[in-house]
């Protein structure tokens, strides 16, 4: 059967009509024709003016060995949909059968694609249907480039993530705060978050902490079996939820293991081996707490790696740590730790008074090069009186540091403030004048890119970390660490040397704002996000 | 992610149903027109009515289209064309709303009146011929076709 078709436009199409009328009379073929609005009746085949029922001219397309047809989008479309052999007889102003020429531009790229026999001169039609017999367009279905585009494009755009954290949310420590800017940038950009962690041993609880949604899964503190139960518990939250997520985004130490065919991207805060290895042995807790992250934690965490598709970490210091656990450099990425540049800001900066503040913040412990600071106060107060050290934060060592103080006679040069909250912390970033850190090691410590946000100057060690956050005399000042004596010489120096500290300042706020802000981060995980989306599809 | 996929019948319809494949993960529903064509539409969907060149259909579609989005806050807008399409490209820049805008198949060389419009309001503009993208500019995007 032949299926011709004029479609609906108000102009008539009585050449492709009367030509067809007469090649009906040769050929033995059934013929049913569509005439549209054309006033010539045919003699020798079927026709019908316009389709009411469109099922009905479905069932003509599929039926149809060749379709004829004018070249207007709806008849070629539904030809090629149904791929079946096409001739297109395009409608010409010049016989009045359409008000201008535009149908020869669709009947153009038709032929030069081999997707139809086109006729230009009707006396051409009947050997054209002939031909038309060969020409079989096949419709590569599996295989289009544009439903591949629109796959790949609707999945990246708004993502929904799942957050797995083992720390308090609201947060109170790094990892939390880690998650909760991570998360707060992905919102604003369009994606949803949900954060799951650690709840009361009885219940689950749904909160929504300002647009993060937060499920807090049960949690028994059995040591060292809590992982197990919780991991239980988080898993069988997850599975109702699964169909909605898109990305399963690990942060550890330590989640559970979520099983899932979603895409696993972990972030090693601090690898379970440097963890154990810092742990020192003072009492029968912490011997106990080093034999389970041996035992437990350490092949959990193993787990985790092979579980997921990308790793990142926040440091190259901790990318070193992890050269122990071979992962393929590719799925390694360092995706770096981030500071809100907004809320600490150097536009609110006191000016300074007489008194000069000299500050530090963290966890109050004797890796962090406390008590080398105590020791350089003492060289410092015998020459200058102008100088106050702040100490903000708690921790092990706090009440030693408290004594040591007293010892050497300095309580009124040191003021330490135990542990304070964002807000606090911020003023005290904008009093003080020069920022220090004396530690031992570090990963990226997140105090000095707030106190770099914040404009100060800063006096670091000379460790891995801080290595990679400042360049000596550029951003900050590097010194050794242990060195009490250098210590004090420098604060001294940038004390004396305003133009110093400005420019120190003034550095440290660009780089922060080049590289460390959250939005740049997010970016990073976004990436990250994309390709395993795209990897696994 | 919830998919808002906005086409007239005819058409429209029969490229945007070539497409579904792209979408089949995820949630979706259609605006389309009132019309036969659309009734036997098998999927979720909204209808309005014929807006054509109607300045006072096209406000009417406004507030129709308006409490659709509202009520559905779907996460991307896809349409492969005609004038239903202006209503909720243009709400959508105002409610956040990520949108592609297919030019229809059948615009090798000229633009359409509603692509005219919509290559301002939409996140993506894609046509279907690569002779289209000179004419258009350098937002659209050439990435292959339905057929």
């Amino acid at each position: 059967m032949i299926f011709v078709t004029v479609g609906t436009h108000y102009l008539g199409f009585e050449r492709l009509i009367k030509e067809m009328d007469k090649i009906a009379s040769r050929i033995n073929e059934k013929i049913i024709c569509q005439i549209g609005s054309t006033k010539y009746e045919p003699k020798n085949m079927n026709y019908f003016t316009f389709v009411e029922d469109e099922e009905k001219i479905a069932e003509l397309y599929k039926k149809a060995r060749i379709i004829i047809s004018h070249a207007g989008a709806g008849s070629i479309f539904a030809a090629l949909n149904y791929q079946k052999p096409l001739v297109v007889v395009p409608r010409l102003k010049k016989y009045n059968e359409h008000i201008d020429d535009h149908q020869l531009e669709l009947a153009e790229v038709l032929e030069k694609e081999g997707k139809a026999v086109v006729i230009y001169d009707i006396n051409n039609l009947e050997n054209a249907i002939k031909k038309a017999k060969k020409l079989n367009y096949k419709r590569n279905k599996g295989n289009n480039n544009l439903i591949k585009f629109l796959k790949n494009i609707s999945r990246g755009w708004k993502m929904k993530i799942c957050m797995v954290i083992s720390t308090p949310f609201p947060p109170e420590e790094g990892i939390g705060y880690y998650t909760y800017n991570l998360s707060k940038k992905l919102i604003e950009k369009g994606h949803k978050v949900i954060v799951i962690t650690r709840g009361s041993w009885n219940k689950t609880q749904k909160e929504k902490i300002e647009e993060i949604e937060v499920i807090k899964a049960p949690f028994l503190p059995i040591y060292p079996f809590y992982i197990y139960l919780h991991g239980f518990f988080v898993n069988k939250i997850f599975k109702s939820l699964e169909s909605q997520i898109d990305i399963v985004h690990l942060h550890s130490p330590l989640p559970p293991l979520i099983k899932t065919s979603r895409p696993i991207i972990t972030t090693i805060h601090t690898p379970m081996l440097t963890d154990y290895r810092q742990t020192r042995i003072t009492s029968f807790h912490s011997l106990f707490s080093k034999i389970s992250a041996k035992l437990v934690s350490y092949p959990q965490e193993l787990k985790l790696i092979e579980a997921s598709d990308i790793i990142t970490t926040v440091s190259n210091p901790v990318a070193q740590e992890l050269k122990e656990y071979n992962i393929k450099p590719s799925e390694l990425i360092i995706t770096g730790n981030g500071v809100d540049e907004k809320f600490f800001n150097y536009k609110q900066k006191k000016p300074e008074g007489n008194i000069k503040y000299i500050m530090f913040a963290g966890r109050i412990d004797r890796e962090k090069g406390l008590f080398d600071l105590v020791e350089c106060g003492r060289y410092i107060s015998k020459e200058r009186s102008d100088v106050r050290f702040i100490i903000a934060g708690k921790g092990r060592d706090f009440n030693k540091l408290k004594k040591k103080i007293k010892k050497i006679g300095l309580q009124d040069k040191f003021i330490l403030t135990g542990q304070v909250n964002k807000n606090q912390l911020v003023k005290l970033y904008q009093n003080a004048t020069i920022f220090i850190l004396p530690s031992y090691h570090e990963g990226l410590p997140s105090v000095v890119l707030e106190a770099m946000s914040c404009g100060l100057p800063v006096i670091v060690t000379d460790v891995r970390g801080n290595r990679e956050l400042i360049s000596n005399g550029e951003t900050g000042i590097v010194i050794p660490p242990r060195s009490p004596k250098k210590m004090a010489k420098t604060i001294s120096t940038l004390l004396d040397d305003e133009k110093l500290r400005k420019k120190l300042g003034e550095n440290a706020r660009k780089i922060i704002e080049k590289n460390y802000t959250w939005d740049k981060i997010s970016n990073r995980f976004l990436e990250c996000y994309k390709s395993t989306v795209k990897e696994s599809s | 992610m919830k998919i808002a996929l906005v086409c007239s019948q005819g058409g429209h319809l029969n490229e945007m149903l070539f497409l579904m494949e792209a979408f089949k993960k995820h949630d979706i529903f259609f605006i389309t027109y009132k019309n036969p064509t659309t009734r036997a539409l098998k999927y979720k969907k909204y209808v309005v009515e014929n807006i054509g060149t109607n300045i006072r259909m096209m406000i009417k579609a406004f507030f129709q289209v308006f409490k659709i989005l509202i009520k559905e806050k779907p996460d991307l807008i896809v349409s492969t064309g005609s004038e239903i399409a202006i209503p909720p490209y243009i709400l959508a820049r105002f409610m956040r709303i990520k949108t592609i805008y297919i030019e229809s198949w059948c615009r090798i060389k000229t633009k359409s009146g509603t692509g005219r419009i919509l290559y301002y309001f939409s996140n993506v503009f894609l046509v279907q011929w690569p002779e289209l993208v000179k004419l258009y500019g350098k937002k659209a995007k050439y990435r292959g076709a339905v057929i």
